[in-house]
């Protein structure tokens, strides 16, 4: 079973939402190049884990989720959208969900600008929840947004960079994944006008969640074939990411030399040479139960949540977390 | 020129951004000029012209980021992370300073030069016009307000 189906939440009406914040700007021509490209990238797929993320977060609070939830939901992925264009061009990624990359159909500033429509988008819509008590929606497109770069900033700095501590590299990926989830549930949470604390417990249970989804996703470079990543295996250590798994397999001194030689310039027989290493080092396991440990902290989290209907809706994303139902 | 005003709104913006981005601010006073008389005609307190001010350097800064994005340039990370993170600022700089009401009314024509932008129009854009604008009638707002009174 999907996730949206065990959450018992119609992607459809998420979806429509999310390509009417272009196709109901009075601003954008039909036809035109923009709209087009947005629709493109919106309708080639994506799990919308940050709209489930926010609606999850609305069934804590007293008010029925109406269409302030859904429209905030389309919000979130609109602005994680927005990141992935922009991530594409950093990272010169030719592909996206097995088509061309949106910059490569319109051109890299065209690209940036149009990333950046989709954030403004949200910024205008943001706009008309005024007042201290609505302050929270602009969590989404200013904290979350900032962090995100922080991330960003944080593995340009250290590309290539094999003496990177874990906590670097846990700070790193908080900013660069874990608090847009973390922010989706609590804004939510408060979209339905649950109290701070509740929304507050949900935003660690949202980071913990987002910290294993990266670990996960950095475990996915080594365990997943092309076809499945939709780029090459080995392309975040070809491109100088030291993930968890490369930490820890750097601390087997027989192996570290041969990684810490990955460069720029390291031909593909390199890295594949160096991904076989890592993987049969051990490295991926002790991720695995890294990963595991983030995940039962979020468990302890929900537990707190326990005497809500939704709580059950919290095990059903540490289940899809936990990989056990991806 | 008001250079004691730039030269805090500049300190100002430094201490709000975080060091990882490591963004060096370069706006020349002529360019901060525009709003000058906006801030000095519109009966504003000092510390509120510098948080327009920062708004105003924000904004120019980060379009001018995004606009030098050129293809395999060096700096073209750089130049995408660094508008992305002075837009950022910008609304987190908004919200600190209570001028949301300001963001509600620029968003609009924000989010037109980026699809002006996206078309390859790349026409001069000033936000100066738009926030004396803003000013204008805020003040006109608080004239009736108080007449009302």
């Amino acid at each position: 079973m999907k996730l949206h189906e065990a959450l018992h939440i119609d992607l459809n009406e998420i979806n429509r939402e999310i390509e009417n914040l272009v196709t109901r700007d009075k601003d954008v021509p039909k036809h035109s190049q923009l709209a087009q490209s947005i629709l493109e990238l919106v309708r080639s797929g994506g799990k919308r884990l940050r709209p489930l993320l926010l609606i999850v977060g609305s069934r804590f609070g007293p008010s029925a989720p109406g269409r302030r939830v859904l429209q905030l939901a389309a919000a979130a992925e609109f602005i994680h959208a927005a990141s992935l264009i922009h991530d594409d061009i950093i990272d010169g990624a030719e592909l996206r969900r097995g088509e061309a990359a949106l910059h490569m159909k319109t051109g890299v500033l065209s690209a940036v600008h149009i990333g950046n429509y989709m954030s403004s988008r949200v910024i205008e819509l943001l706009s008309k929840y005024t007042g201290d008590k609505n302050r929270y929606v602009h969590d989404l497109s200013a904290v979350a947004t900032a962090q995100l770069c922080l991330g960003e900033y944080q593995q340009l700095a250290h590309a290539y960079d094999y003496s990177l501590t874990i906590e670097d590299y846990l700070e790193k990926s908080r900013n660069k994944t874990a608090l847009l989830m973390a922010t989706c549930l609590r804004v939510g949470a408060l979209a339905a006008e649950s109290s701070e604390e509740v929304a507050g417990i949900l935003y660690r249970f949202g980071e913990a969640l987002g910290m294993s989804f990266q670990i996960q996703d950095d475990l996915l470079d080594f365990t997943q074939s092309a076809d499945v990543l939709g780029k090459p295996a080995g392309s975040d250590l070809q491109h100088g990411q030291v993930t968890l798994p490369v930490l820890f397999a750097l601390e087997d001194e027989s192996i570290a030399p041969a990684i810490r030689a990955i460069g720029p310039s390291s031909s593909p027989e390199e890295i594949t040479h160096v991904l076989e290493l890592i993987s049969g080092s051990g490295a991926l396991a002790r991720t695995e139960q890294f990963s595991r440990e983030i995940l039962f902290e979020a468990e302890r989290l929900a537990k707190q949540l326990s005497g809500y209907p939704a709580y059950s809706d919290l095990l059903t994303l540490l289940e899809y977390f936990s990989g056990r139902d991806r | 020129m008001n250079n004691q005003l730039i030269t805090d709104t500049f300190r100002l913006l430094e201490a709000e951004m975080s060091p990882i981005a490591g963004i060096q601010l370069h706006l020349s006073p002529a360019e901060c000029e525009p709003l000058l008389p906006a801030l000095d005609g519109n009966d504003l307190q000092y510390e509120r012209k510098v948080h327009l001010l920062g708004l105003y350097i924000i904004l120019t800064l980060a379009a001018r980021r995004h606009q030098e994005c050129i293809p395999h340039h060096p700096d073209l990370t750089r130049n995408i992370l660094d508008g992305d993170y002075l837009y950022s600022l910008y609304l987190q700089f908004a919200i600190k300073y209570r001028e949301l009401d300001l963001v509600a009314y620029l968003a609009p024509s924000i989010k037109k030069l980026q699809i002006r932008r996206s078309n390859g129009d790349f026409a001069e854009h000033n936000p100066a016009a738009e926030m004396s604008e803003y000013l204008l009638q805020e003040r006109r707002q608080r004239g009736r307000a108080s007449k009302a009174i």
